[in-house]
């Protein structure tokens, strides 16, 4: 393929999944979930925004997709959180400071403690200071500058399995799309998929939103009818009109993999070991408010080898190895895209999906890795970086396919969400989605007087809360089941004792308040999205049928 | 096959650490095992499994999984099984790619149905369509002439699409909507 100094010879696009699930208790001070967000902010979120700024005050030129889920912004934008961050933040600062004269013996851990209270002190004058405790405006005044915000589903709803109730996705996804709007001002061109959940006809209901483009795993694509002649190196069109960019292995690989992947370096530091484990409990118990042991965010030790013994963490030689990796991730992907290229008739784009919590939170070093790779990027011009939405801008004409139904995660498919510890939830979730339907037929061709609007509105938000994929997630796991189950019959509780309630027009104003005050995302909220899908059919039906077999080989078999 | 298996691990990992153990969690209340309804679910989990759940009035039912074309007519019954009147069972399937349902046989009532699903071929297509046409030519096909640039089974597919498009019967991209095809992508 012939290459011009005007254009590139391939792209690579980073795209990063920002999500928590909606963990705000009104009603506890200190609560184990919040610490999820805590430690996101402090290690992921605040680092990538300087990472990104560091690239705009240097003039590094930079594309990067990134979602941030409904459930997430609205925790990021809640006054009663940012207050208790800041708490947090300084509880981990006085720790610090405490560990560094603890241990003075050991210039070491003194040294890290001291790297600790440094970096606490920053993340504090960064969000109330630079940021003004304003991620979400910090991230949308980036959007200019080269990151492409990508909407997603309204509280990281497990689509596929809800495809019985089509009014409960399209649910999902519109209110998803129309948080977006008001939360960054514009209408997302891109929307991230919760688990990389793709079900051959959802993609209508996104093209009904203004959607342009989704991300699938490779085997959305790849075993999608007909053969994708490009694989996952072009996007493809649903026959919806959605694109899909499919997920590269080899990108994702190095980066994802335990064995393989950089973030199991034994120089990186080691995430689970935690001063919050490790000290006694007298002198680590004022700074764990909820009584329980649990992480600090002071982690002294580096990976070293598969056993468990930990030497101390080196973080110049943590940096060293970070920038070595950047380097080699670049190099890598050029002449990936190099091979790819010889093979295709157009520009190949390499697309490489994270979960953004992994830069930082759990690869401690991940936000310098991308700040590594990004410049590296900048310094070369067979390889650019993009975004989606900025590559289907350029290449606008791209083959037709049906993509088949998929998941990242384990054996990509549905069965992280769809086995014997959660599926007893989809009879009550499907339950509850046909209420909602049943509720927003009934009330929705009129406007109902305010309280009666309210109590449909919060019971929609109830539904939504308890529709959340970390819920069934967590409880495959078996971390904290307990919780994820209480979330779930809770919310389903509360959305039958409101639906209850409108059907009897004995509406308890103050348990909807209540309610509204202590599970208030999606402010905007209208019942009537619920609305029966009449006359709704999906487009994605197979192309099978109608397709002759070829008896060559395509390219990307070869 | 995808391999996000091997990739996911970490992630998985690291997920799993994710989530905290958390002190005196209260008893939650429980949910109704039933909803007074007659219906039979079934949901895709992977290309080889499906997924059954349902409530009947009946004690002693028959769930019978079966083969059927996309109509959701009946090809071919691969189980029969006794089951309560509420449950849920998990069924693998012989055929990926291929449409199921499942039924609920009743002592004095009609069977009860489930909607037909269809499973993931789980393996790549053998099927090729070496021309594509652009997302602007698919938005103009009510425009211009049809069935160009394209392969007849995709050009008949469309075809039939933007009649109905036109005739207000599609969803996706009824009129009004239609712009967002055109519209420019915001600059970069």
């Amino acid at each position: 393929m012939m290459t011009t100094s005007e254009q590139p010879r391939g792209y690579l696009c980073l795209v990063l999944h920002a999500h928590l699930p909606f963990v705000r208790h009104v009603d506890a001070k200190h609560r184990l979930e919040e610490v999820w967000l805590h430690e996101a902010i402090t290690d992921t979120y605040l680092p990538l925004l300087d990472v990104m700024n560091g690239w705009v005050r240097d003039g590094v030129p930079f594309a990067l997709a990134m979602s941030v889920t409904p459930p997430l912004a609205a925790m990021l934008a809640d006054p009663l959180l940012q207050e208790r961050y800041v708490l947090h933040l300084e509880r981990s600062i006085a720790l610090s400071e405490r560990q560094m004269h603890q241990n003075a013996h050991d210039p070491r851990i003194a040294h890290l403690a001291a790297m600790y209270r440094a970096r606490f002190l920053h993340a504090k004058e960064s969000f109330t200071g630079t940021y003004g405790c304003d991620i979400l405006g910090a991230l949308r005044r980036l959007t200019p500058h080269g990151l492409e915000l990508m909407a997603s589903a309204a509280t990281h709803g497990f689509l596929p399995l809800m495809e019985p109730v089509t009014s409960a996705v399209r649910a999902q996804i519109r209110a998803g799309v129309e948080q977006h709007r008001a939360v960054f001002g514009e209408q997302p061109v891109g929307f991230w998929l919760p688990e990389c959940g793709f079900f051959p006809g959802h993609d209508g209901y996104l093209v009904e939103e203004g959607i342009r483009y989704t991300i699938g795993d490779t085997h959305a694509l790849m075993h999608g009818t007909p053969r994708p002649r490009y694989a996952v190196y072009a996007p493809v069109y649903t026959p919806a009109g959605l694109a899909v960019f499919g997920r590269d292995v080899e990108s994702s690989k190095q980066v994802w993999s335990a064995s393989e992947g950089y973030p199991g370096d034994y120089d990186y530091r080691e995430f689970y070991r935690d001063a919050g484990y490790d000290l006694p409990w007298e002198e680590v118990a004022p700074y764990l408010p909820c009584g329980v042991r649990s992480d600090t965010g002071l982690k002294y030790y580096r990976i070293t080898g598969p056993g468990d013994h930990k030497e101390v963490y080196d973080p110049e030689r943590a940096a060293w190895k970070v920038r070595t990796h950047a380097d080699n991730f670049v190099f890598n992907r050029i002449h990936q895209m190099r091979y790819i290229a010889e093979h295709m008739d157009r520009a190949p784009v390499i697309l490489s999906p994270y979960d953004a919590e992994l830069f930082g939170h759990w690869w401690f070093e991940g936000p310098a890795f991308l700040d590594g790779v990004m410049r590296a990027l900048s310094n070369q011009k067979e390889l650019v970086a993009t975004t989606p939405g900025r590559f289907l801008k350029r290449y606008a004409t791209h083959q037709v396919v049906d993509v088949s139904q998929s998941t990242w995660g384990y054996k990509g498919y549905s069965e992280v969400w769809l086995e014997g510890a959660n599926d007893w939830v989809y009879r009550h979730l499907h339950e509850a989605g046909r209420t909602m339907e049943n509720l927003a037929g009934t009330f929705g061709a009129e406007d109902p007087e305010p309280l009666t609007r309210r109590a449909l509105n919060q019971a929609a938000r109830e539904l939504f809360l308890a529709q959340s994929s970390d819920w069934a997630f967590i409880m495959k796991t078996g971390t904290v089941v307990e919780y994820a189950v209480r979330r779930t019959q809770d919310h389903l509780h509360n959305f039958y004792e409101l639906a209850h309630a409108v059907r009897t027009g004995e509406i308890d104003a103050h348990k909807v308040a209540a309610l509204e005050h202590t599970h208030n995302l999606l402010p905007h909220v209208d019942f009537r999205m619920f609305l029966p899908s009449e006359g709704v059919r999906p487009w994605s039906a197979s192309l099978t049928r109608e397709l002759a077999p070829m008896a060559t080989a395509s390219p990307a078999s070869r | 096959m995808n391999d996000s298996n091997q990739p996911q691990q970490l992630s998985d990992a690291a997920d799993t650490g994710r989530f905290l153990q958390v002190p005196d969690v209260p008893q939650p209340k429980p949910l109704p095992d039933a909803y007074g309804v007659d219906r039979l679910t079934l949901l895709v989990r992977d290309p080889h499994c499906i997924f059954a759940f349902w409530e009947t009035f009946e004690t002693e039912c028959t769930l019978e999984i079966c083969r059927t074309d996309e109509s959701g007519a009946l090809l071919e019954i691969l189980g029969s099984h006794p089951v309560p009147s509420v449950g849920s069972f998990y069924a693998w399937v012989p055929v990926a790619g291929a449409h199921y349902g499942a039924r609920l046989l009743r002592r004095g009532a009609s069977a009860l149905w489930s909607r037909s699903v269809f499973t993931p071929t789980g393996r790549p297509s053998d099927l090729e369509d070496p021309r594509w046409m652009s997302i602007r030519a698919l938005s103009e096909w009510d425009t211009v002439v049809p069935a160009t640039g394209t392969s007849p089974g995709l050009a008949a597919r469309s075809v039939t699409r933007w009649s109905e498009v036109n005739a207000g019967n599609s969803f996706s991209l009824q009129q009004p909507r239609r712009d967002l095809f055109n519209k420019e992508l915001p600059t970069a």
